[in-house]
C-alpha cells in the first residue's frame, strides 16, 4: 500500500536608465535608494512586468495574474546588500544564491549578472555583469530569476517547453539535453508556434489548465538553428558554458495568448533508447506522472513549507486533469517529422475523447 | 506511544506531512524529511480516514464494510501499513 516515490530529498543588460523622481528605503535591503518611473510594461507567462529596463518584448500587456516590478542598481547596490552573508552554490553549481532578511532571495550568475528578489516576489532588482549580453541577461531575468519572483507570488512554475500544434498546446518535459528544444524548432519549422521556451507557468480554469506565453525566443544549438530556423541571425551565446544561442522568434513562430494545455510528453534521457525504438507513447499513472511533473518543477532553492504543500496540491492537480505520457522516440533528426505526426494523431484522440 | 498497534490503537495522521488524492492514489509529503510517499486506493481511503483520530477497530470496520476482503487478511494488512506509516512519521499513534 505505501511505495517510497523519490528516493532523494525535494528541491527541492545594458539597460536604458529612467529619470529619477524619488528617494526612499529599498525593500530589499533597507539601503537607499532612488526610485525611478517605470517607463515600460510588458507581459509574459501571463504576468504584467513593469519595468526600468527595455526588453525584448512584445508591448502586449500581461494577463493579469500577477504585477511584478523589474529595476536596476549597480554593483555597489548589491555588494552591501550581500555583505557578509554566505552565499550557496545551486545543485549543478550553475549559480549562487542566498536568502536575506525580510525573505529577500539573492541569485549571481557568474558572466551574467545578479538579482534580488523581494520577498513578495513583487520586485526584482537586478544589475547585468559587464560582459553579459543583453539578451543573455533577459534570458536568465524572465527564467531564472523571474522563477524566484513567480515561486514567491504563489505559481508553479515547470521546466517545459511547450509548443501550439494544430490549436492545442502541448508540453514537453525533460531535463536540459533532453531535446525539448529541438522538437520545439522542428515544430517551428513545420508551421507550429512556440508558447513557452523553458519555463511554463499554468493555471487552473473551469475548461483545464491555461498555459501563458514566454519571451518570443528559443534557445537552440546553432547546427538545429540553421536546419530549423533557416539560421542564426540575432543569435547570441547563452552563456560561456554552452554553444548554444538564444534566438528571437518573429511573430508568426509564437503564440501569443494563453491556451488551454491539451498534454504533456515526458521525454527520456537521449542514450535510454536505441536507435530501432518507433516513435511511441506511454500513459503514465498518475503516481509516475506525479513525479514526472514534480521533478520537472522550475526553481529547487525555494523550500519552505508553504511552497512544499502549494507545490504537491498543484502537481495533483495538473496530473488529475492533463494526459501526462512518455514519448519514445528515435533520437534522429530524421524521425522528427514521424514524431510531430505521431504528435497530432495522438492530440486528435485526446480532443475526440474530452468531446461530450 | 504503544510499542505495538492493535485494535484500540488510536491512530491519526501526523501534522507535518502535505497530502493529495492522485485520481484514487494518494502522495504524501513529509515535510521533515523531503521524502514523498506513494498509497494504492486502499492505502489512500485509509489515509483519508486517519484525517481525524480513529481506532485500528473503526478504521478495520469501515474497510470491510467498503471492500471485499477476508477479516483477518484486512486486519493483517491495516495493521502492517500502519505500522510502516508509524515507522516512516507519517502517523502518530497512542492507546484509547
Amino acid at each position: 500500500m505505501i511505495h517510497h516515490l523519490l528516493g532523494e530529498d525535494v528541491h527541492v543588460p545594458k539597460a536604458d536608465e529612467t529619470r529619477l523622481f524619488s528617494h526612499g528605503a529599498s525593500a530589499e535591503t533597507g539601503l537607499p535608494v532612488q526610485s525611478r518611473e517605470f517607463v515600460h510594461t510588458y507581459g509574459v507567462y501571463g504576468v504584467t512586468l513593469r519595468s526600468h529596463i527595455r526588453l525584448a518584448l512584445p508591448d502586449y500587456p500581461g494577463a493579469g495574474l500577477a504585477e511584478i516590478e523589474l529595476q536596476l542598481r549597480d554593483r555597489d547596490y548589491f555588494a552591501q546588500a550581500i555583505a557578509g552573508v554566505p552565499l550557496q552554490w545551486s545543485r549543478y553549481s550553475t549559480y549562487q544564491y542566498a536568502l536575506l532578511q525580510s525573505g529577500v532571495s539573492y541569485v549571481r550568475w557568474k558572466d551574467v549578472g545578479e538579482f534580488l528578489v523581494s520577498g513578495d516576489g513583487r520586485r526584482i532588482t537586478c544589475c547585468p555583469a559587464r560582459e553579459s549580453h543583453h539578451e543573455s541577461f533577459q534570458v536568465y531575468l524572465l527564467g531564472q530569476a523571474l522563477s524566484f519572483a513567480l515561486v514567491k507570488c504563489g505559481f508553479e512554475p515547470l521546466h517545459a517547453t511547450c509548443i501550439v500544434v494544430e490549436g492545442q498546446a502541448v508540453a514537453f518535459l525533460g531535463d536540459s539535453g533532453f531535446g525539448k528544444s529541438s522538437l520545439a524548432a522542428y515544430f517551428i519549422s513545420a508551421g507550429d508556434r512556440l508558447l513557452t521556451d523553458d519555463l511554463l507557468l499554468l493555471q487552473q480554469r473551469p475548461e483545464g489548465f491555461l498555459a501563458y506565453p514566454g519571451p518570443p525566443r528559443i534557445k537552440l544549438l546553432p547546427d538545429m538553428a540553421r536546419k530549423y530556423l533557416g539560421g542564426v541571425d540575432g543569435g547570441v551565446p547563452m552563456n560561456s558554458a554552452t554553444s548554444k544561442l538564444v534566438l528571437p522568434l518573429d511573430r508568426e513562430k509564437v503564440w501569443e495568448s494563453p491556451i488551454t494545455l491539451s498534454a504533456i510528453y515526458a521525454l527520456s534521457p537521449p542514450q535510454a533508447l536505441p536507435d530501432s525504438q518507433e516513435v511511441d507513447f506511454e500513459p503514465l499513472a498518475s503516481r509516475q506522472a506525479f513525479l514526472e511533473v514534480s521533478r520537472n518543477t522550475f526553481n529547487y532553492v525555494i523550500l519552505d513549507c508553504d511552497r512544499a504543500g502549494r507545490q504537491i496540491k498543484e502537481t495533483a492537480r495538473i496530473v488529475n486533469t492533463v494526459p501526462v505520457k512518455w514519448l519514445l522516440h528515435p533520437r534522429s533528426l530524421e524521425a522528427l517529422p514521424s514524431v510531430r505526426q505521431a504528435i497530432i494523431k495522438d492530440l486528435r484522440e485526446i480532443a475526440g475523447r474530452s468531446r461530450p | 506511544m504503544p510499542k505495538v498497534i492493535s485494535l484500540k490503537t488510536i491512530v491519526v495522521a501526523s501534522r507535518e506531512n502535505v497530502s493529495c488524492s492522485l485520481g484514487d492514489e494518494a502522495a504524501i509529503l513529509d515535510m521533515r524529511s523531503g521524502q514523498y510517499y506513494g498509497l494504492d486506493p486502499i492505502g489512500a481511503r485509509i489515509w483519508k480516514l486517519l484525517d481525524q483520530p480513529k481506532s485500528v477497530e473503526e478504521l478495520r470496520a469501515t474497510i470491510l464494510e467498503e471492500y471485499e476482503v477476508e477479516p483477518a487478511k484486512c486486519e493483517s494488512d491495516l495493521l502492517l501499513l500502519l505500522e510502516t506509516l508509524r515507522t516512516q512519521g507519517l502517523v502518530k499513534t497512542c492507546d484509547a
